[in-house]
């Protein structure tokens, strides 16, 4: 048997002893895939609860109630007697907005006089609040053009027809990429990615400082007949594999999922995927050749990974983040892989015009299992620098 | 030994322990600082976008100077060449495209509606909707400018005629978090998971060696006394987030301080019977860490906070309840930034208590004897 065919054998034979470090390769992926989506397979914000105060009591207000409940996303479940009560509605979070329909609505709009709506939102919870808006915002714009409409026409004025029109000029949002705000595929198609660059990362971290911590490290050495490549190689290829194949059924689901949403090449992504998972592994071996220790290097690898979403650009853009924040995107796999998610996969933006985030993410794994392999060859291998708790 | 004792063997045990040290006390205040820089200036100020002006006529010139000091739109070019604007949005130059097709002109003088169009790469959802809003907003200035002008030549006084344009007029007021900042939301919430998280793991990885060494100690004094370590390390790490970190970044804080300081008590209860169970559960030191830190982003999620509660599936909109980062993130973020009473945040308070009393019995029953632990 070769020293890779060896050396791979040993490693599969722990994954097959150690049921553990058997559940976080095998099984913990897949769960956690699944789950993310199941919290957004409602695709879109439906049915968050507002109150209306209705000072007017009118046929008017009755109308309005209906209509704004009847907008997307919004369900009008509280009718509130005085604002004191509704104000203790939205600080006890049983509604998230709170539409006062002020006292002689109805008489002012029949005199021509403008009412004034107030539509107090719980901006704390943003999701909600932005729901909110847009869609009692639309409702009420619906129905004061109705009203505009009407009393133009009460008034006898036909002769220009642009008065009719209650919006002259009208702008239509026609998305991109991605149609609709679909948080299916904004938020769990992006959280998954980093999800896995936090198992990546964990997953070397384990396999290499396992072997320090248990001081294993010259066996480990030895059946790959003593070469550093081809013990790092063969040891982390059982995970890079897992990685290739829940890639491919991640890229899989979500485009069976919204096919109109993915244009691009799936294989493209699919492999700057597993390009950006061997990046981070890359890192991985780095964090552990650096500190040979097997916990420091995870708690490292948390600090680095854990909050990598944040940092992405993805929930709030790069752009608008201070310049520091900006450099440490900068170094984790995961913001160059969303560049590549967005314009490759998204946008069906070809792949020379996108090169830059895939040689970056190329670079990074070079440089990390470039340094990383240094490092361990120089002093992974002696047994003073193993045990460490 | 008793209690105390048995408290005091665990403080010990954590400053002999530097990993331990590490993730109990110096991650909470290195993320302090580190989770809220992103979010720093609170807003996208500035959302690139491309202006496509196919009309070239009078009108589009006066919206495209709407649009121009628009404030939340920077317009880096105009153009109508297809390949550059293809090529701008493929490198991800510009998140927003605002196209004012051909006849924009032609359909205002005629009456009919004319329509601009917005198109913005739905990946980037919070600056797509930020274009969108600047543009509806200069689009119906605009509008009411065309209106006004025509109800005038009609013979219509100003005011009559500004009074006809808009019969409904809705303000919307922010009644919390009044400058609607993306920092302001998310932060404090995230808050409440790295004292979770940090604990979870610390305890796991104290546990995980002790389990190790077949040292874990059983018995219902002993287990009092590491709830009490663990606990008043998670009423530290809240106390510091909450009286010290939130006011430092100037994040609000409304709520009376005796609410915030019984809810953080019982919050630390909370975590610290939850870290316990799972200290027990993992029989090695590096276990928690291994398995715990991918469980933040899931968690945050759940809790019905940043996706709202409603729109989970049924089963998740009740077992979120089981996580106390559920009703801590609900609970603190009501109190520091909604200004609530304790009776406010009743729902929060009966969640942290039920399960508190939940886990702590378990965790009677769990550690009533070392009993045979797998290795």
């Amino acid at each position: 048997m070769s020293a890779f065919r060896r050396s791979l054998a040993r490693e599969l034979a722990h994954l097959q002893h150690d049921q553990g470090d058997r559940f976080l390769t095998l099984w913990l992926m897949p769960a956690l895939c699944l789950f993310v989506w199941w919290i957004f397979s409602a695709g879109q914000p439906e049915q968050l609860p507002i109150a209306v105060l209705d000072q007017d009591r009118s046929s008017l207000s009755r109308q309005l109630i209906r209509l704004v409940d009847a907008a997307p996303g919004v369900a009008v479940t509280l009718s509130a007697d005085d604002s004191k009560a509704a104000v203790d509605a939205l600080r006890q979070r049983q509604v998230y907005g709170l539409l006062i329909l002020p006292q002689d609505m109805q008489d002012d709009v029949y005199r021509g006089q403008p009412a004034e709506l107030v539509l107090q939102l719980n901006s704390q919870y943003t999701t909600y609040a932005s729901t909110l808006q847009r869609g009692i915002q639309q409702a009420i714009l619906t129905a004061a053009a109705a009203i505009s409409a009407d009393r133009l026409q009460r008034l006898g004025i036909f002769a220009d027809a642009s008065l009719n029109t209650v919006m002259p000029v009208q702008v239509l949002a026609t998305p991109l990429y991605n149609e609709g705000p679909n948080y299916e595929v904004f938020l769990a198609a992006t959280l998954i990615p980093a999800l896995f660059q936090i198992l990546a990362m964990v997953l070397t971290v384990s396999a290499i400082g396992r072997e320090l911590r248990d001081g294993t490290a010259q066996g480990w050495l030895d059946t790959a007949n003593g070469s550093v490549a081809i013990a790092l190689c063969s040891k982390l290829l059982p995970y890079l594999t897992v990685f290739c194949l829940y890639g491919a059924g991640y890229v899989w689901f979500f485009q069976q999922l919204v096919p109109h949403s993915y244009t691009g090449s799936a294989l493209s992504i699919w492999l700057s995927f597993v390009l950006m998972n061997a990046a981070a592994m890359a890192i991985g071996v780095l964090l552990v050749a650096l500190t040979r220790n097997f916990r420091m290097a995870l708690s490292l690898a948390g600090f680095y990974s854990a909050p990598a979403f944040a940092y992405s650009g993805q929930a709030f853009p790069l752009v608008a983040m201070p310049e520091l924040a900006q450099y440490w995107a900068s170094i984790l796999p995961l913001t160059h892989w969303l560049k590549i998610y967005n314009q490759q996969w998204l946008a069906a933006a070809p792949f020379v015009m996108a090169s830059t985030p895939w040689l970056i993410l190329l670079s990074i794994f070079l440089l990390g299992s470039l340094v990383g392999s240094l490092l361990l060859k120089r002093s992974g291998f002696k047994p003073e620098n193993w045990g460490a708790r | 030994m008793s209690i105390w004792q048995h408290s005091l063997h665990t403080w010990q045990l954590i400053f002999q322990d530097k990993g331990a040290i590490l993730l109990l006390f110096v991650a909470g205040l290195i993320y302090s600082f580190f989770y809220p820089l992103p979010y720093h200036y609170e807003q996208v100020e500035s959302v690139p976008a491309i202006l496509i002006d196919q009309d070239q006529s009078t009108s589009s010139r006066t919206l495209q100077r709407l649009l121009l000091a628009a404030p939340n739109l920077e317009l880096r070019q105009i153009s109508n060449d297809p390949a550059t604007i293809q090529s701008a949005l493929w490198q991800g130059d510009v998140m927003a495209l605002i196209i004012i097709p051909h006849g924009f002109h032609q359909d205002i003088l005629a009456g009919r509606t004319a329509q601009v169009q917005v198109a913005s790469h739905g990946g980037y959802l919070l600056a797509g909707s930020k274009a969108l809003m600047n543009a509806s907003e200069a689009a119906m200035t605009m509008g009411a400018a065309i209106r006004l002008h025509k109800l005038q030549s009609a013979g219509f006084s100003p005011t009559q005629a500004m009074d006809s344009l808009q019969p409904l007029q809705l303000h919307s007021r922010a009644v919390f978090n009044p400058k609607d900042g993306y920092g302001h939301s998310i932060v404090p919430a995230v808050m409440v998971l790295v004292i979770q998280q940090t604990l979870l793991i610390g305890v796991t990885l104290l546990l995980g060696r002790q389990a190790e060494l077949k040292q874990l100690p059983s018995g219902w004094r002993a287990y009092s006394g590491m709830l009490l370590t663990f606990s008043s390390i998670g009423l530290l790490n809240s106390l510091y987030f909450f009286l010290v970190a939130l006011r430092l970044q100037q994040y609000a804080q409304l709520g009376a301080l005796l609410h915030l300081l019984v809810f953080c008590l019982l919050f630390s209860l909370c975590i610290g019977s939850f870290a316990l169970l799972l200290g027990r559960l993992f029989q090695s030191r590096e276990r928690g860490l291994q398995l715990l830190l991918v469980s933040a982003v899931p968690m945050l999620f759940i809790s019905g906070y940043s996706w709202p509660a409603e729109s989970l599936p049924t089963a998740l909109y009740y077992l979120r309840w089981l996580l106390p980062s559920t009703a801590g993130i609900h609970g603190f973020v009501g109190i520091n930034q909604l200004g609530a009473n304790l009776s406010d945040i009743l729902r929060e308070v009966m969640a942290l208590t039920g399960l508190s009393i939940a886990l702590i019995s378990y965790g009677l029953w769990l550690y009533r004897s070392s009993g045979k632990l797998k290795a």
